[in-house]
């Protein structure tokens, strides 16, 4: 699975640990999941694709 | 649960092992031979991983993230899971081991529940540092 939140988070200006805090995960979790290295929860990835106004389909590719 | 809590409960078992120790160490009336050092060694580190992650709970709760998420509690059953499985061959092989030297049954029943509980907890402290480092890759088969 590969993931566009890098990509998002610089489009909205957002540090890992801003994203971090706003979906109640530790940070590392997020570089995890930027390296496309761990598969988020469902709630996990709505929660992140809502901080970006997104479908959960936009933000994660399935490959 | 809140980092800082957690942070003390980390805390506080590296302060229960260490008196622990140290009781053991200043009571004994015996003494102490190289099983001995390599127990207090083992446990030293054993006191040394659980402050490494108290630490980092402590970090996360000033940075005010959440100190346990779902990657976290994956990361932890990952490592468990890996240490029970590891675990079998060591009692295994614990018991064929202690056969080739020359101990008493009570010792030799004594020193494989050391040796495998031990063992045990230094692989799932290795093993979670580990995984924290590299990640569990879910993708993969």
């Amino acid at each position: 699975m590969r993931t566009r939140i890098k990509a998002l988070r610089a489009r909205d200006s957002l540090t890992q640990v801003d994203l971090a805090k706003k979906v109640g995960v530790r940070r590392e979790t997020i570089v995890f999941l930027e390296k496309g290295k761990y598969n988020p929860s469902l709630k996990l990835a709505y929660d992140i694709s809502k901080v970006f106004n997104m479908q959960i389909e936009e933000v994660f590719i399935m490959e | 649960m809140k980092a800082k809590t957690l942070a003390i409960i980390k805390f506080s078992v590296a302060a229960v092992i260490l008196s622990l120790m140290s009781f053991w160490v200043f009571q004994t009336t015996k003494p102490l031979n190289q099983f001995a050092y390599i127990i207090i060694g083992v446990m030293l580190l054993i006191v040394g991983f659980v402050i490494y992650f108290g630490v980092q709970a402590l970090r996360d709760a000033k940075s005010g993230l959440n100190p346990v998420d779902e990657l976290s509690k994956k990361l932890t059953q990952k490592a468990a899971a890996t240490a029970y499985k590891m675990s079998i061959y060591m009692w295994l092989f614990g018991l064929f081991a202690l056969d080739l030297f020359a101990i008493d049954s009570v010792n030799k029943a004594k020193l494989v529940i050391a040796i495998g509980m031990i063992g045990m907890t230094l692989i799932f402290l290795f093993t979670r540092l580990y995984f924290s480092r590299v990640g569990i890759d879910e993708n993969q088969d």
